[in-house]
C-alpha cells in the first residue's frame, strides 16, 4: 500500500473527501437511538496515539535520505523492531492491523542489505495487484533517495523479452507464489545469479496462505529452500500478516523454521466502534428474522446519507450484485450523474477493477459493495464505515473486513449484520467469540499426500533427490519409489532423477483444482464483448443456460454455455428475478480407514467418491424473494475422491425412534446442518472447506432439501423417490467430507473428536431458542412431519449418535 | 487407489480396522510393484551398451561412438566434399564476417529427454562433427547413466576449446541454453552462449523463410539437399528411447536415435554449404527461392547437377 508513513500527517485531508464531515460517531449514536434492540453487542477501541522510534544511526545514508524524501523522520515502534530483528538475521513475522505501515517493515531491512552488501530479495504477494502497489512504493523510495536499486516485477504479465533482464539484473524481484512455482524454480539455473545473491524472501499477506493454497505454498517454499541451498545461501524470511491468532505458528509451519513475531502496532488509530447487529424477529416460532440483506442495505443508506464513505461486504457474488442493485435504486437513479455506488468482485475485468480502486481512493464513490476480492490489501484508502452482510466464515476474515473502516484521526464504524445461518446466529448469541477470543488460527497441512506428491514431482524435476534428503517429515524413499513405479523418476545409486518428458509444474495449480476460467461473453447489440470471468468451481452453479448473470446489479441471461470451450454467452434482459442453483451430492465409500461401533451407531472414516450435480435452478424475485419458477440444468457431473467421516444408525433403532422414514430423513438433514458448521468451526476452517451430504451408504440415493423445505429422496439421476417404498434399502448415512480432491486432512482429526463434535451439536440444537428448528440450528427445514418438528427429529438423530460417546474411546482408528 | 495404499504405508503400515481386511487385488499388485522396485536398487543390466553401439565407455556412464565419413560420401544429392569449398559467407545469410575455415567448424546436435525445457530436461546424447583432410569425423557421446553427465558436458567443453565455430540447427534457442542449464547444475558455467555460433535455423529463415512451407530441418533437407529420409525415428521419440534403455535395458530405439542424430548432423553440415552459397540449393520451385538463386550462386556445378532430381 502506498500509505504515507508520517505519523503526524493529517492523512484524511489529502484523501479528497475532506475531514470536515461528521465522523462515524454520529452514525453510531443515531443507530443506537433508533435500533437499540437490534444491536446485540458493541465493542469500542479508543483512539490510540502513535508510538515511534528514531531512525537507527547506522542506517545507510541514502536510505535515510529516501525516508526523509518521503516525509518519514521517525519509525513506528513495530517498524523499528522489525528492522532490528531482521538485521540480526532472524526470520520474522509482522502481524499488525491493516494500514499500520507493515510494508516498511520489510522494505527497510531489504534496502539496507542491498545498499550495504548488494544482497538481493524476492517478494511474494498473493496477487499481481499487490505486487504493483509495492512496486510503486519501492520506486518512490528509490527516486526519493536516488538509491539506484533495480526493482522489477516478474509475473505472467512480464513480456518474454524483459524476463531475461529481470533474471540477470533484478535486485528486488516482485512476484507471486504461482510464478515462483511454475516460472522460476523449474528454470532455476537461469536464475543462478539471482539465487547466488538472494538474502531475503518476503512473503506478504501471510494469512492468505491457509488451507489448500497455504499447503501448496508451504511446499513451494520447501522447493525454494532446496534451490537456495543448492546455490549455497539459505535465505532469511520476512513475513507480514493481518491479525490472526497464530501468525507465528502459521509462519513456522509455512517455512519449516523458527520465526520471531511482532504483533504490537505503533501506528496511530482513530476511535473504532464495532456493532453486532441481529435483524428483527419476524416469526418467533420459526425464529425467522428479517433478511441480513435488507438490514445491510438500510445501514448503508444511512451511512451514505450521513456523508460517510462506506463499504459493504457480502459473501457471494450474487449477494453483491443484489445489494448493489438495491443501493443503486436509491442513489443512482439519475443516469446522467456519475455513479455513487459500485460493485467490486472477482470476475470483473482487471481494468474495471483498477478504475474502481482509483475512484475509491479519490473519494469519488460513496459506497462500494464487494466480495472478499477487496479483503486483501488492495489500496482503496481508508473508509468510515464497513458493513458485513453476514459472517464471512472466519474470525480473521471478519476483522480483515472490519479493518477496511479505520482512519488515523477519525472515528470509524464496523457493523456485522448477522444472517440466518448457524454461525451468524451462534455469534449473535455468543459475541465473546468475536470480541473476546483472539482471532482463530490459520491451518495448513503441507504433508497432505496429494499436494506433497505434486511438489515432490516438481522438486525432483528441479534437482535430483538424494535418498538421505528431507522434504517434510515423511520418509522420502517410499514416496520416491512410488514415483519411480509411475515412470517419472529413475533411481541411480543414492540419487533419484527426473526422466519423464514433461514439465510437472504446469500440471499443478496452487490455487484450486479448477481447470480454466469461464469467460462471459455479452452478445447484446449483435456484438461479442467480454463481460467478465467465472472460475471453474463456480461455473456450474452460476452459468447454466437460463441463469441470470448479474453484473453491476444489472441482469444478463445465459443463452448458451460452451462447457468444453469454457464460454458462456449472455444477453441483456429485463428480468425482475435472479436465479439460484439447486445442487445435490452423492457419495460412495471406497475404503474404510477407521471405525467406531456402538450398539446403535457407527462412525467411520475413510475415502469416498463424491459426485456433485446441479439438477436445476430456482427463479427468485428481487425484493420479495418469492420463488417464481424452476428450470432444469443439464451439466456434466463433478467428481472427486476425498476423505470423509460418516455416521450410520442401525435400522432397528431408526424404526423404533421415528414414526416414518421421512421423519428420520428430516432428522439426518438437520443433524448434518449442525454438525457441518460446528465441524468447520472446530477444525478452524470455513464451512466451504467441508462438504456435507446425507445419502445411502451404497450411493443408491441421496437426500436433498426439497423446495418446500423438507427432506426428500432422489435417485442417482435426480428423480424423486418414495422413501417409504417397501423393499427400498434405507440406511441413511451422514457424511462430512474434505471439499478438496484427495482430502485436506480435516476428516481424520474430526473422526478423532467425533464424540465432542456430536455433544456440541446436541447442545447447540437444544439451546437454540426457536421452537421447531431454524437456520441457526438445524437449517432451513420447515414444519412438522408425522408429529415431529425438524428440530426434534435432529435431536433424536444426535442423541442416537451420541450413544457412541459412552464407548468412543475404543481406539480402533489410527491415532 | 494407489495413493490410499501409500498413505497407509506411510502411516506406519497398521491398516485401519482390526482384524486387517483382505487386501484387494490392486493393492497386492501395488505392493508387488513397490517390492520389485526396492529389490531393483541397482538394476541387473548385463547388456554392454558400448559394445552394442559400437563405441567405448570413456567415463563411468559415458559412451563415445566415433564414425568417420569419407569426403565423397553422398548425402542427398550432395557430397561431403562440398564443405571444403566453404570460405566465408557469400550470400550474407549467415551473418558471418570474415573468413570461415571448414576445419574450425564444429557441428552440433543433441537429443534430449524432453522438449519442455527447464532444469529437469537433459541431453542424453551430444553429437559433434568436424571436418578433417580425409573426411568428416562424427563423434557421439551417449549417457548410459546419469553418472556420466558431468563428463559428457566437459567432453563438449573440451572440444570447443579454442578457435572453433559452432554450427547448429536451432542450437541458440534450444541446445545451448539446455546444455548451459545442465552445466550449472553440475556447478560449471561453460559460457557456451558466448561462443561463435552459426544457427542455421535463423539463416534458413532469412534465406528461404518465404519460399519454404516451413523452416524445419526435414523440410530444408527435402528442398535444399534433395534428401528423403526413409523411416527414420521421429525426433520426438528420442526421450522414450532413452527411458526404454534406462528403465528396461532396451536398446533398439536407442540405436535408431543415434542413427537419426548422425543424419541430422550430416544434413546440418551440408546445409551450411548450401546456405553459405557454395553449393547450389536444390529446389522444387527455383522461382520461389529467389534468395538461393540470386546470391551469386553460380550455374549448377557438374556434381550437383548429376545428383539433382526433379520430383
Amino acid at each position: 500500500m502506498a500509505e504515507p508513513y508520517t505519523p503526524d500527517l493529517p492523512l484524511d485531508a489529502a484523501s479528497g473527501r475532506g475531514a470536515a464531515h461528521a465522523d462515524a460517531d454520529g452514525l453510531v449514536a443515531a443507530l443506537k437511538r433508533k435500533y437499540r434492540e437490534r444491536i446485540v453487542a458493541e465493542w469500542v477501541q479508543p483512539a490510540r496515539p502513535a508510538r515511534t522510534a528514531p531512525l537507527p544511526d547506522d542506517l545507510d545514508r541514502r536510505l535515510v535520505a529516501a525516508l526523509h524524501g518521503r516525509g518519514i523522520t521517525r519509525l513506528y515502534s513495530h517498524q523499528a523492531e522489525a528492522l532490528a530483528l531482521a538485521r540480526s538475521g532472524q526470520n520474522l513475522v509482522v502481524a499488525t492491523p491493516t494500514a499500520s505501515g507493515k510494508s516498511l517493515c520489510y522494505h527497510l531491512p531489504v534496502l539496507q542489505g542491498l545498499l550495504a552488501d548488494g544482497a538481493r530479495a524476492l517478494y511474494l504477494f498473493p496477487t499481481k495487484a499487490l505486487a504493483q502497489d509495492q512496486l510503486a512504493e519501492l520506486l518512490a523510495l528509490n527516486a526519493a533517495g536516488g538509491l539506484g536499486v533495480r526493482v522489477m516485477t516478474f509475473d505472467g504479465d512480464t513480456p518474454a523479452d524483459a524476463r531475461r533482464s529481470v533474471r540477470e539484473h533484478g535486485d528486488i524481484v516482485l512476484s507471486n507464489p504461482d510464478m515462483l512455482h511454475q516460472g522460476i524454480l523449474p528454470h532455476h539455473p537461469k536464475w543462478a545469479r539471482f539465487f547466488e545473491g538472494l538474502q531475503t524472501v518476503v512473503i506478504d499477506e501471510l494469512h492468505t496462505y491457509r488451507g489448500v493454497f497455504g499447503s501448496h505454498v508451504a511446499n513451494v517454499i520447501r522447493r525454494l529452500k532446496r534451490i537456495c541451498h543448492f546455490y549455497g545461501r539459505p535465505p532469511r524470511f520476512i513475513l507480514a500478516s493481518a491479525t490472526i491468532a497464530n501468525a507465528r505458528e502459521l509462519g513456522e509451519r509455512l517455512l519449516g523454521e523458527p520465526v520471531a513475531a511482532i504483533t504490537e502496532s505503533g501506528a496511530p488509530q482513530g476511535k473504532k466502534t464495532v456493532l453486532l447487529w441481529n435483524p428483527p424477529v419476524l416469526n418467533p416460532d420459526l425464529n425467522l428474522r428479517a433478511s441480513a440483506r435488507s438490514q445491510s442495505a438500510r445501514v448503508a443508506r444511512l451511512a451514505v446519507k450521513a456523508g460517510l464513505a462506506c463499504i459493504v461486504f457480502a459473501n457471494s457474488r450474487l449477494t453483491v450484485e443484489v445489494l448493489t442493485r438495491y443501493l443503486k435504486d436509491v442513489f443512482d437513479r439519475d443516469p446522467r450523474k456519475p455513479a455513487r455506488v459500485a460493485a467490486y468482485r472477482s470476475g470483473y475485468l482487471p481494468d474495471e477493477r483498477r478504475e474502481m480502486e482509483r475512484r475509491l481512493r479519490a473519494g469519488r464513490l460513496d459506497c462500494v459493495v464487494a466480495t472478499s476480492a477487496l479483503e486483501l490489501g488492495v489500496d482503496i484508502g481508508a473508509l468510515d464505515v464497513a458493513i458485513l452482510n453476514g459472517y464471512p466464515g472466519s474470525i480473521a476474515a471478519t476483522w480483515q473486513r472490519l479493518g477496511r473502516a479505520g482512519r488515523r484521526n477519525r472515528a470509524s464504524l464496523g457493523i456485522l449484520v448477522a444472517g440466518s445461518e448457524l454461525m451468524d446466529q451462534f455469534l449473535a448469541r455468543h459475541p465473546d467469540f468475536l470480541f473476546g477470543a483472539s482471532p482463530e488460527h490459520a491451518r495448513i497441512d503441507p504433508d497432505q499426500l496429494l499436494i506433497l506428491m505434486d511438489h515432490l514431482r516438481c522438486a525432483a524435476f528441479e534437482l535430483p533427490f538424494r535418498t538421505d534428503e528431507r522434504f517434510g517429515p515423511h520418509p522420502l524413499e517410499p514416496l520416491l519409489a512410488y514415483l519411480e513405479a509411475h515412470g517419472v523418476l529413475h533411481r541411480e545409486g543414492a540419487s533419484w532423477h527426473w526422466i519423464a518428458d514433461s514439465y510437472p509444474a504446469n500440471a499443478v495449480s496452487l490455487r484450486s483444482v479448477a481447470d480454466g476460467n469461464f469467460t462471459v461473453i455479452d452478445l447484446s447489440d449483435g456484438r461479442q464483448r467480454m463481460l467478465g470471468e467465472v472460475d471453474y468451481s463456480a461455473a456450474a452453479l452460476t452459468l447454466y443456460e437460463g441463469a441470470i448473470y448479474l453484473h453491476q446489479g444489472e441482469p444478463w441471461q445465459v443463452e448458451r454455455l460452451d462447457w468444453i470451450g469454457r464460454k458462456a454467452y449472455v444477453t441483456r434482459t429485463r428480468a425482475d428475478y435472479y436465479t439460484d442453483a439447486i445442487d445435490y451430492t452423492r457419495l460412495k465409500v471406497l475404503d474404510v480407514f477407521g471405525e467406531a461401533q456402538g450398539a446403535t451407531a457407527r462412525c467411520s472414516h475413510g475415502e469416498v467418491h463424491v459426485v456433485r450435480r446441479v439438477a436445476g435452478y430456482k427463479k427468485i424475485r428481487f425484493h420479495t424473494h418469492e420463488n417464481v419458477g424452476y428450470g432444469p440444468v443439464n451439466l456434466p457431473d463433478q467428481e472427486m475422491h476425498t476423505t470423509a467421516l460418516w455416521w450410520t444408525l442401525a435400522d432397528w433403532a431408526l424404526d423404533t425412534a421415528f414414526p416414518s422414514r421421512q421423519a428420520a430423513l428430516d432428522g439426518f438433514l438437520g443433524a448434518a446442518h449442525a454438525l457441518h458448521h460446528l465441524a468447520a468451526m472446530m477444525s478452524l476452517s470455513e464451512p466451504r472447506d467441508l462438504g456435507r451430504a446425507v445419502g445411502d451408504g451404497a450411493a443408491t440415493w441421496s437426500a436433498v432439501l426439497e423446495g418446500d423445505g423438507r427432506g426428500g429422496l432422489r435417485s442417482l439421476e435426480g428423480a424423486p423417490l418414495d422413501a417409504e417404498a417397501a423393499g427400498r434399502r434405507f440406511q441413511p448415512t451422514l457424511y462430512l467430507y474434505d471439499n478438496y480432491p484427495g482430502g485436506i486432512g480435516l476428516a481424520g482429526p474430526l473422526f478423532e473428536s467425533r464424540a465432542d463434535l456430536v455433544r456440541r451439536a446436541r447442545t447447540l440444537v437444544t439451546d437454540c431458542p426457536c421452537s421447531g428448528g431454524c437456520p441457526g440450528c438445524v437449517g432451513p427445514v420447515l414444519g412438522e412431519r408425522d408429529g415431529l418438528s425438524a428440530k426434534q427429529a435432529a435431536r433424536i438423530v444426535l442423541d442416537l449418535l451420541g450413544e457412541l460417546d459412552a464407548n468412543a474411546e475404543d481406539g480402533h482408528g489410527p491415532h | 487407489m494407489d495413493l490410499t495404499e501409500l498413505r497407509r504405508r506411510l502411516a506406519g503400515a497398521a491398516p485401519a480396522s482390526s482384524p486387517a481386511p483382505a487386501l484387494s487385488p490392486e493393492t497386492h499388485a501395488l505392493l508387488a510393484r513397490l517390492e520389485a522396485i526396492r529389490r531393483r536398487a541397482s538394476p541387473p543390466r548385463r547388456i554392454d551398451l558400448a559394445q552394442c553401439l559400437g563405441g567405448r565407455e570413456v567415463r563411468p556412464g559415458l559412451i563415445e561412438v566415433v564414425r568417420r565419413y569419407p569426403l565423397d560420401l553422398q548425402h542427398g544429392r550432395l557430397r561431403l566434399a562440398e564443405l571444403n569449398r566453404v570460405e566465408g559467407d557469400r550470400c550474407g545469410h549467415l551473418r558471418w564476417s570474415g573468413p570461415l575455415s571448414p576445419a574450425r567448424l564444429v557441428f552440433l546436435d543433441t537429443e534430449t529427454t524432453g522438449l519442455a525445457g527447464g532444469a529437469g530436461t537433459l541431453a542424453f546424447l551430444i553429437g559433434v562433427a568436424r571436418l578433417f583432410a580425409d573426411g568428416l569425423e562424427l563423434r557421439q557421446w551417449v549417457l548410459s547413466a546419469f553418472a556420466g553427465e558431468a563428463a559428457l558436458l566437459s567432453a563438449l567443453s573440451a572440444m570447443l576449446a579454442a578457435e572453433t565455430v559452432l554450427v547448429s540447427f536451432n542450437g541458440k534457442t534450444f541446445d545451448i541454453p539446455l546444455l548451459e542449464t545442465r552445466a550449472r547444475l553440475h556447478g560449471h558455467d561453460p559460457r557456451l552462449r558466448e561462443r561463435p555460433h552459426i544457427d542455421l535455423l535463423h539463416t534458413l529463415r532469412r534465406a528461404h523463410g518465404r519460399g519454404l512451407p516451413d523452416c524445419r530441418l526435414k523440410t530444408a533437407e527435402t528442398h535444399l539437399l534433395g534428401l528423403a529420409r526413409g523411416d527414420d525415428l521421429p525426433g520426438d521419440q528420442a526421450p522414450a528411447a532413452w527411458r526404454a534403455w534406462l528403465t528396461r535395458g532396451e536398446i533398439d530405439l536407442l540405436l535408431a536415435v543415434l542413427a537419426h542424430n548422425r543424419n541430422d548432423l550430416l544434413s546440418t553440415a551440408l546445409l551450411l554449404a548450401v546456405l553459405a552459397g557454395e553449393a547450389a540449393g536444390f529446389s522444387l520451385d527455383a522461382v520461389r527461392l529467389p534468395a538461393a538463386r540470386g546470391c551469386g550462386s553460380p550455374a549448377p556445378r557438374p556434381e550437383s547437377r548429376s545428383g539433382s532430381r526433379r520430383v
